[in-house]
């Protein structure tokens, strides 16, 4: 894959975080929502936040509130109840808002793609701006995942 | 020191941390995680993989992110990254190195479509087992 970026190096570290305080202002608020999970991905999504990782440095921080929300990180294989209330959840969000798909079973549904439960992918009922492969992903993918959308969307607009 | 972090902290807005240093670094580190195969189309395979031997390692995988497909010239495999779980089920049999992990441990995508790697194995005929 080629479209990685170097999220660690300080030059890229810095134009990310002022990209997103140009768009978001000065920080990035993260709302997960597990759809389906098995709480792999979940562990992981917690681990962002321990000083090992500790997403905070980068102005990202997690929300309880899609009201509140800049960034919908989707975890878990979608299941037919969960389906509106994902949708629910995306047209609560402020505008601009970014979507993330984390994990095999958000993007494709893994183990999970031929059960009659499965609602199908996330891409397939929201707009996705970044996928994030893994079972689970690892915290790294994650923070890198996140910022990649905030740097796909430089153009956008509050109206996006 | 700790007023030089506290002052850059504060000035940047951001925690600051001295790890991890760069994206070598980080790689290097965490060399023994297995996250998502790759498949390698540069390797010298000998012998190479028969047309039997990929459509054993597609069978095993339990997502069906190892496929095989063919056109007019030959055949090959590709790997769906974004289904692949890191069962580990391709890698282990494949003595030919066509699947092995990737170094890559924080892989994303913007485009659903670059998550699917392929690699042509071989020209010619389509024919289970047989290779010109």
């Amino acid at each position: 894959m080629d479209n990685k970026s170097d999220w660690n190096e300080l030059d890229a570290e810095k134009q990310a975080a002022s990209r997103l305080r140009r768009i978001f202002g000065k920080s990035l608020h993260v709302r997960h929502i597990d759809v389906g999970s098995c709480n792999a991905c979940e562990s992981e999504v917690l681990a962002l936040s321990n000083p090992y990782y500790n997403f905070h440095r980068l102005g990202l921080f997690f929300t309880a509130s899609p009201r509140q929300a800049d960034v919908l990180l989707v975890t878990g294989a979608m299941t037919p109840t969960m389906k509106p209330i994902l949708m629910e959840t995306y047209e609560a969000m402020p505008k601009p808002r970014l979507v993330v798909a984390a994990g095999v079973c958000a993007i494709h549904g893994g183990v999970f793609a031929n059960s009659r439960q499965f609602a199908g992918p996330v891409e397939s009922v929201i707009p996705v701006d970044a996928f994030i492969p893994g079972c689970p992903p690892t915290p790294y993918a994650l923070i890198n995942g996140i910022l990649a959308a905030v740097n796909g969307r430089e153009g956008v607009t509050r109206d996006a | 020191m700790f007023a030089s972090w506290l002052r850059f902290g504060l000035t940047s807005g951001r925690v600051t941390t001295s790890y991890p240093k760069n994206r070598e670094v980080l790689l290097r580190e965490h060399s023994s995680w297995h996250t998502v195969p790759r498949l390698d189309a540069t390797a010298a395979r000998k012998p190479t993989p028969t047309l039997q031997d990929v459509k054993a390692w597609a069978m095993r995988c339990p997502t069906s992110a190892l496929f095989v497909w063919s056109d007019e010239s030959g055949w090959g495999i590709s790997l769906d990254e974004g289904a692949c779980i890191g069962c580990n089920r391709c890698v282990v049999p494949n003595v030919q190195r066509v699947t092995e992990w990737g170094a890559d441990v924080d892989l994303f995508a913007l485009d659903r479509l670059a998550l699917v790697d392929s690699v042509r194995l071989q020209g010619g005929d389509f024919r289970d087992g047989q290779q010109k």
